[in-house]
């Protein structure tokens, strides 16, 4: 099995039978088997996270899913899912099945879509005709906590690293262009807006159509 | 894409511009009617387009006894007429406009 890391693999099996339950025609008369996964580390086998068994909803299917988000896992490294009778039917002691198996995770391939925005809060600006206010608008910026969240964008480094430089626009939210009596610079580090409204037909008070101005910025 | 301001635009009328002063007029008794005319119109400024009402007064002199009648079709005019010689005299007309709006 072979997973890039911080993804899922799923392997679908059949639960394996027995000799008793071919002699029988029962499937389970020696019990339900259970199923252990472990890491083989130095010819030992020791406990591991990266593996569950689950039912699903197919008689008699199980589901092996593995998966790690640890760079660190990183490698090849040697499974065994070991299929077990129960243990408590008389003193029986039931013979095991191992099954080896290889996990190999992979670094993760770079995914700079992953990275979240952090929008800033709206604001509202109130303006008189014939004023000449100016306000910086706030920009979105790349959120932290996004830009190591999984292993697909820690995996961004280098070569790799996202481009995290910014361009922005502005348009009212409606008409798709700024009003006329609204300028922007659009340069990332001035985000100016400067507002002239000079005539009736721009107000927003006496315009039930148009109680406000809404601009949105990408 | 996100919003990122709400502008609302409003409007608070910060003075009305009056008519310009005219020139000093000399009338000659006897003579024809001189119209006098008041302009501009006063105006809201700025320019919110508010409908205003305009109380129009105005004040023919000191004692309102200049020989001018107002012009009634026309509140910014008056007309400057007298055969009377005991109206020689300086008369300061006065135009008043008592103006009411709502926002």
């Amino acid at each position: 099995m072979s997973i890039e890391c911080g993804q899922t693999a799923n392997q679908l099996f059949l639960n394996p039978t027995d000799s008793a339950a071919l002699a029988q025609g029962e499937s389970t008369i020696c019990g339900v088997r259970s199923y252990t996964v472990k890491r083989i580390v130095d010819g030992v086998d020791t406990n591991q996270t990266w593996f569950t068994v689950t039912s699903t909803s197919v008689a008699n299917e199980k589901k092996l899913t593995g998966t790690t988000s640890v760079e660190a896992d990183q490698g090849v490294h040697n499974m065994v899912m070991i299929t077990s009778l129960p243990t408590t039917q008389g003193n029986a002691v039931y013979p095991t099945m191992r099954t080896l198996f290889t996990f190999t995770v992979l670094p993760a391939t770079c995914d700079c879509t992953l990275l979240n925005w952090d929008i800033p809060t709206k604001t509202t600006l109130n303006v008189k005709l014939t004023k000449t206010p100016t306000t910086q608008l706030a920009m979105a910026t790349v959120n932290e906590a996004s830009k190591t969240a999984v292993p697909a964008i820690r995996s961004c480094v280098g070569a790799l690293a996202c481009d995290m430089t910014s361009t922005i626009s502005l348009v009212e939210k409606s008409l798709l262009v700024l009003p006329n009596f609204v300028t922007f610079n659009n340069d990332v580090a001035s985000r100016v807006l400067s507002l002239a409204p000079t005539v009736s037909n721009q107000m927003t008070t006496t315009n039930p159509n148009k109680p406000k101005y809404t601009l949105t910025m990408t | 894409m996100w919003d990122a301001i709400d502008i609302t635009v409003s409007c608070e009328i910060e003075r009305i511009d009056t008519p310009l002063k005219p020139s000093d007029i000399t009338y000659n008794i006897l003579a024809a009617a001189v119209p006098l005319t008041m302009a501009p119109a006063f105006t809201q400024w700025p320019p919110c387009d508010y409908a205003i009402t305009h109380a129009l007064t105005w004040t023919l002199g000191a004692s309102n006894n200049a020989p001018a009648t107002v012009t009634s079709a026309d509140k910014y005019s008056i007309s400057i007429q007298t055969n009377d010689h005991s109206k020689n005299a300086i008369y300061q007309m006065t135009l008043t406009d008592v103006v009411t709006w709502t926002d």
